[in-house]
């Protein structure tokens, strides 16, 4: 199986931020990861392994703690991990049951209007959503590529995006079943 | 031609010290260390082993290190041996001779006997 540069660089990226490692040693790594796919024509899974395992070397060779804790995976999450993740909870609650009130012309709990429950919880999850990115690519020590000055970083992982689509998604699904199962 | 493949141990050993006197050898970059070091005779060493053990060397102050444009790729690190590291890079290799030359007197009359 071969890796995309950009998918290996990306998955190193995150796997170098859970080890602490400092952005501009990051930046080097991930170029130099770059540069000698360029040199070789390699797959960079076969020249360097598994991102995670590179990342362990790389950690250990710079006398870094080579394995991720659970503090590095909150920091490379979110700044305030309890906060985003219940208003996180409440937007993927609100945004699929207003949608469900919505389409079925009532309103939600406590007669709150079904259209108020979408914006809010529309409103909450583009806020976690911005938040997230936004400590992703304004860490204290960003990932400038040493030959162009240009962000390394990617703008929100593939999985962030999929989970904060799906949760909600999987609700109103959840929801409609559940309607449609109760009549 | 087939490739001599030797224990990782022994690679791991010495390998350090081998990149520190190809580095010094002139200026250099990875992709042509790995493949100085395979011309020597020593295998194909990965990417993966070979730039921790560059960020090694650069950290302890025995490399320094430069981006530069490529002909046609995303640029490359190149790496030389500072003061410090011709320094290091002696006294090693007279260590390294020492303790070849005294595991090599302990296997000779092994080999002997045999």
């Amino acid at each position: 199986m071969t890796t995309s540069i950009d998918t290996y660089r990306n998955d190193l990226l995150l796997a170098l931020r859970l080890r602490d490692v400092p952005g501009p040693r990051i930046a080097e790594v991930l170029a130099e990861v770059e540069s000698h796919a360029s040199d070789t024509g390699e797959d960079p899974r076969e020249s360097f392994g598994a991102p995670r395992v590179y990342a362990e070397q790389v950690a250990s060779a710079l006398g870094l703690a080579g394995r991720a804790g659970v503090h590095g995976w909150l920091l490379a999450l979110t700044g305030e991990p309890g906060l985003l993740g219940l208003l996180s909870l409440l937007g993927g609650w609100l945004l699929p049951q207003g949608l469900f009130h919505l389409g079925a012309g009532t309103t939600g709990p406590a007669g709150v209007p079904a259209l108020g429950m979408v914006a809010l919880g529309a409103l909450l999850w583009a806020w976690v959503y911005r938040r997230l990115s936004r400590q992703l690519r304004e860490a204290p020590d960003r990932v400038w590529d040493p030959r162009t000055g240009a962000d390394m970083a990617p703008p929100v992982p593939r999985w962030a995006t999929a989970v904060m689509v799906g949760v909600p998604a999987f609700g109103l699904v959840a929801c409609y079943a559940l309607g449609l199962g109760a009549r | 031609m087939d490739e001599e493949r030797w224990p990782t141990e022994w690679l791991r050993g010495v390998l350090e010290l081998c990149v520190l006197a190809v580095v010094a050898e002139g200026e250099t970059y990875g992709y042509a260390v790995i493949a100085s070091l395979r011309e020597a005779g020593l295998g194909t060493v990965k990417g993966g082993t070979l730039y921790p053990v560059l960020a090694r060397l650069e950290v302890e102050g025995l490399l320094a290190s430069s981006w530069r444009d490529g002909d046609s790729g995303p640029g490359r690190k190149y790496y030389a041996a500072t003061h410090l590291g011709r320094q290091a890079l002696q006294d090693r290799t007279d260590s390294w001779r020492t303790f070849t030359s005294r595991a090599g007197g302990l296997l000779e009359p092994r080999t002997a006997d045999a």
